[in-house]
Parts: structure tokens; C-alpha cells; sequence
């Protein structure tokens, strides 16, 4: 059985960080280490415990792994002054947390006796080690869940920078509930986003009448990112690759983030891609939800996780 | 900042997890247990309760936050959470106070949501003597179940773009045995049925405690079922205006500065 110690530690600012290390059993060699970086503001735990049983999943095969609390949220000390959540997130997806996991690293590595870190995390948590991979050589491999490569905004309007899988998935839904009541109840009492259904309708119309189509595959990936996308994103994402480390993406197959992650990273980088498909796996759940909250989809991201764990980070006898 | 301190204490052979917030000054006698609401409301409403925990320490308070079994770093599944569990969990968190500060004199809940609701049910059985606070507790279980189910509905419909299964056939499926899982947390038909059956209208034996209940909403103006709510168990009321911080807003919660005044001027003035 894996043993669970709560833990605290001091970020660069003073603030008192709690976590919780979780060590494999005695009889395996815990050199081996793995951060869970907490998503948005859902603390060490995660939505639903997530955090909880990934870090068991990862003692019992053989990983010391640490989740803790970013300073203002959950147990930790600090403020967090943002009024909306939109800014909070925008702000994590710039580093807000950066300097936490550095410190975080720097502990466990003392900790554990290693050199060789893997982070993992969902949303905010993911692109908070992409960011911190950057800083640090230590890190070795990224589990990234549901990672964005936009930057929210309370002041963004979203309808604006919606992908067409997400324009294709909320088109269906809004045909299906035409003939619902209390659709057109909302509708007519001005509850429902006339920007988003506005926009919906528009690109279809275009899509059906347009003749000329811009093939989102062949726009430069040196040119600027003509909308909500996250500019820090892709640099930090080719430095990872270009120091030889690995990836593993996990996309929920409902998710907006994998729309946004395939128009707005993939297909715009696709060339650069080709050169690190060997250090980039990517894994897509299908009909999971961005909190992964079935426990199928759950063993289906464990699954695949350890065997990625096992195809490079376990040394085989 | 307050020293807080992060504890492990056992409960039916299963660690339950807890910080302890404690005051500056070392003559310290009175406590508050402070009892998290359920599911996913913990976690939103979580930095509001941890830094109310750190106001309370800066009045003198003692502060136990913990989480039940099932929740956060605690043992145990939510799958095996009922009402009675909640309610054990309470009794021994306030045992584990009263062991590790032998001084305190008294000892006082303040339950948030469901917390709010399980700390009035257990209040006689902790046989404490101190305040009880109640932030806007559930009155009726049954709809607040009814309302947790429909979370199940809203993700059949982002998922599967319809809704394969309605409430009752979910009870009927819980009836047979099944989980039915909610926003990730599995729910038995045990836990959905106790609190279900939980309603909020018992007048506490102990004629000698002090409560306090504060209604949360949009307007200050006391809605019908808490002023019989708070009549029934003869308690004060307050009514405060804040946004709903234990699920999903657009605004970020990190304090919710009008329940703080109206909790800390009812302390204040006892």
C-alpha cells in the first residue's frame, strides 16, 4: 500500500504551499517522480478527486508523486485579486504558476533523490508544466489533460474565436432543440447568446454558399495568430521537444480544447510537427467530458498514461 | 498569518484529514468546526471557508476544517458517504479538538450548504455548547437531490446529445444497486435516499444554544422558508447578498465579505 504524508513548502513570495506526497510501497525503488499541477482552482484534489487517483495510480507503479495547492488556492497561503474566473485562467495560461512548480520541482527532487521529474496535469495544470518545462531541465515528460492553447478573458468575447468543430457540435445541438419549449423560451427572453447562435448560423450559411475556402493547414505558422490563441503556447511546446522530451496528449472527445488544440496548434504547425512525431503521442477519449468524470474514461486516460510511463520512463530489466 | 497546521485523525480505522488554523495568541479557549457542504460545491467554495477560517483565528478562534470521508484527502469513497457518516465524521472531528486542546471551553460548528444542514442534525450528539452557524443550509433534501440528479441529465445531454436515461429511471437504477454518477462522483441509492429524506424542521433539545442562520440570495429579503426555518429552531437570521460561490460563476470567490460581517458581528456581539 502507498503511503500519503501531507507536506508544505515556501514559494518565492513567502506563501506557505500545502500538498500531499504520495510514496509507492517500500519494496519499489520511488526515484521516480511525478507533480499533478492542480487545474484552474480545484486545488491538490482535482474535480470529483481526480488528482487523488491518478496519484494512487502512479504510486502503485512505482512513481513518488506530489499534489499540491498553488499559492491563493486551496490550503495554501496568498490572495488571488482577480474579480472574474475568466482572468484568473487567463493568467495561469501565461504562468501565474510557473514559479510554484519550480519550487515544487526543486522539493521533490531533494525529496526523492532525482533529477528526472514528469509533470502531469488537466487544463490549467497542463499548460502550467508546458510553461515551467521551459525553465527547467529536470522535467522530462508532460502528461498534458485537456490542455488550452487559447487565453481566456472576461473581456474576450468567445462567440468570436469559436473553432468550426465546436461551431459543427453546437449547430446540432441547436437543430435538435428546435422543437423544444423551453429553447425557444430562452430565446425569447433574451437568456439565450444571440452572438454565438448568430455566428453558427453565419459560418453555415457561408460553408453551404461560399465557393472560396481558406485550408486553415496551409497558413504560416511564422505568421500571428490571428485570434484568442495563447502566444506562449507553441514556443514552449517546440522548446520541450527540442530538448528530446515527450509528450502525452489527452484530448475528452466533447472538449472544446481539442477543437481549439487541432485549428489553432495543430494545423497551423503541422510541418514543424512532422519532426517530433516520435516525442508526441496524443490520445483523444471519446464522449468524455473536459473534467473526465466517468470512471471508464477514467481508466481509459490511466491506461494509457501507464503505458506510456512504461514505454519510456520505466527502465525494463 | 496564523500558525495552520495540516492533521491526520483517525475515525473507524479510516484517517480523515484536517488543518488546523490556530490564533496568535497562546490563551486561546473557544473553537469552531467548520463542516464543507457536498460534491463539487466543496471545492468552489473552498477559499471562501479557508480564509473565513483565517478571520476567525485573528477573533481568537480555534478552527478545525477537515473533510468527511469520501472527500479531499480524507479516506474512504464518496460512494459510502450517507447522512450517518456525515454526522460521524462531524462527532469526531469535534472529539479530535477536544483531545488535542484539552483547554478550549467551547466548541461551536459552522456548516456551509448540506454542512450546514448535517452540523444542525449532529449538533445535540457533539455535545458542544458553542455557536452553531448555518450559511445558507438545505431545508429539503429531497429537492436538492432532485436538483443534483439533474446534473446527470445535463451531461447525457453534452455527451450523447439527448437524455437516455430521466431522473426516476436513474432512482430506479440506484434502487437495483447501481451508481449513478454525478459531475464524477459515484452516488449510491444509501446517500441519495438519507439525505433525501433530510428536512429541516426539528427544534434541538439543548435549549441553551445559540444559533444563527444566514440566508444567502440575491436580495436581503428573508424568504418565507428560512423565516420558518429559523423560527422553528429559534435561531437568529441574517440575510446577506452574494453570488452563488459553491458551483460555477463567472466571478472568482475568495472571500464573500457580507456573509464574513454578518457571521463575525453575530460572534462579535455574544
Amino acid at each position: 500500500m502507498s503511503l500519503i504524508t501531507p507536506v508544505s513548502f515556501i514559494n518565492e513570495d513567502g506563501f506557505q504551499l500545502f500538498g500531499m506526497l504520495e510514496k509507492p510501497p517500500a519494496d519499489i525503488d520511488c526515484s521516480k517522480a511525478i507533480i499533478l499541477l492542480s487545474p484552474g482552482i480545484k486545488m491538490r484534489v482535482a474535480p470529483h478527486r481526480l488528482y487523488n487517483k491518478m496519484s494512487n495510480y502512479y504510486a502503485s507503479l512505482g512513481f513518488s508523486v506530489l499534489r499540491f495547492d498553488f499559492y491563493g488556492l486551496g490550503d495554501a497561503g496568498g490572495d488571488v485579486e482577480e474579480e472574474f474566473l475568466a482572468d484568473l485562467y487567463g493568467s495561469i495560461q501565461v504562468g501565474r504558476y510557473v514559479s510554484d512548480t519550480l519550487i515544487a520541482i526543486d522539493w521533490l527532487s531533494k525529496k526523492c533523490g532525482t533529477s528526472d521529474i514528469i509533470i502531469a496535469g488537466l487544463c490549467g495544470g497542463a499548460i502550467t508544466g508546458l510553461l515551467a518545462a521551459q525553465s527547467d531541465d529536470r522535467v522530462k515528460g508532460l502528461i498534458a489533460l485537456g490542455i488550452p492553447v487559447v487565453l481566456d478573458s472576461s473581456s474576450t468575447d468567445a462567440a468570436k474565436y469559436i473553432t468550426s468543430g465546436q461551431m459543427d457540435r453546437l449547430h446540432k445541438g441547436y437543430i435538435r432543440r428546435l422543437l423544444s419549449v423551453k429553447s425557444w423560451l430562452r430565446l425569447l427572453t433574451f437568456q439565450s447568446d444571440y452572438r454565438i447562435i448568430f455566428n453558427i448560423f453565419k459560418n453555415k450559411f457561408n460553408k453551404v454558399f461560399s465557393k472560396t475556402s481558406v485550408d486553415q493547414s496551409e497558413v504560416s505558422a511564422s505568421s500571428a495568430a490571428p485570434d484568442n490563441s495563447n502566444p506562449l503556447f507553441a514556443p514552449a511546446f517546440f522548446n520541450m521537444l527540442e530538448k528530446g522530451n515527450r509528450i502525452l496528449l489527452v484530448f475528452s472527445g466533447t472538449d472544446r480544447l481539442k477543437w481549439e488544440f487541432d485549428e489553432k496548434f495543430k494545423k497551423r504547425f503541422s510541418h514543424q510537427l512532422e519532426k517530433y512525431t516520435n516525442l508526441v503521442d496524443e490520445v483523444e477519449i471519446k464522449e468524455a467530458n473536459h473534467i473526465i468524470s466517468m470512471p471508464e474514461w477514467q481508466q481509459e486516460m490511466f491506461s494509457t498514461s501507464e503505458f506510456w510511463l512504461n514505454s519510456n520512463f520505466i527502465k525494463h530489466e | 498569518m496564523s500558525k495552520e497546521t495540516p492533521v491526520f485523525f483517525d475515525n473507524a480505522g479510516q484517517n480523515m484529514f484536517g488543518i488546523f488554523h490556530q490564533p496568535d495568541s497562546a490563551d486561546f479557549s473557544k473553537a469552531i468546526v467548520i463542516c464543507h457542504s457536498f460534491a463539487e460545491e466543496k471545492l468552489w467554495a473552498h477559499r471562501v471557508l479557508v480564509n473565513y477560517a483565517r478571520q476567525l483565528t485573528d477573533m481568537g478562534y480555534m478552527v478545525l476544517r477537515f473533510d468527511y470521508r469520501g472527500y479531499g484527502d480524507s479516506d474512504g469513497e464518496f460512494s459510502n458517504c450517507t447522512l450517518t457518516t456525515y454526522k460521524e465524521d462531524i462527532i469526531e472531528a469535534v472529539n479530535y479538538v477536544r483531545k488535542s486542546y484539552p483547554q478550549i471551553n467551547s466548541i461551536g460548528l459552522l456548516g456551509h450548504r448540506l454542512g450546514a444542514s448535517i452540523a444542525l442534525e449532529c449538533y445535540d450528539d457533539t455535545g458542544v455548547k458553542g455557536p452553531l452557524i448555518l450559511w445558507d443550509p438545505i431545508l429539503d433534501g429531497d429537492k436538492y437531490m432532485q436538483d443534483f440528479l439533474r446534473s446527470n441529465l445535463t451531461t447525457q445531454l453534452a455527451v450523447y446529445g439527448e437524455i437516455r436515461e430521466t431522473r426516476e429511471k436513474l432512482v430506479q437504477r440506484m434502487q437495483s444497486g447501481d451508481l449513478i454518477n454525478i459531475e464524477g462522483y459515484d452516488l449510491s441509492y444509501a446517500q441519495f435516499e438519507s439525505v433525501s429524506q433530510l428536512k429541516l424542521n426539528k427544534k434541538l433539545s439543548n435549549s441553551d444554544f445559540t444559533s444563527l442562520v444566514v440566508q444567502v440570495g440575491r436580495t436581503e429579503k428573508t424568504k418565507k422558508s428560512f423565516e420558518e426555518f429559523s423560527n422553528i429552531i429559534g435561531s437568529d437570521i441574517c440575510c446577506v447578498v452574494e453570488d452563488p460561490f459553491w458551483k460555477e460563476i463567472k466571478r472568482f470567490y475568495n472571500k464573500a465579505p457580507n456573509i464574513y460581517k454578518a457571521t463575525s458581528d453575530w460572534l462579535g456581539e455574544r
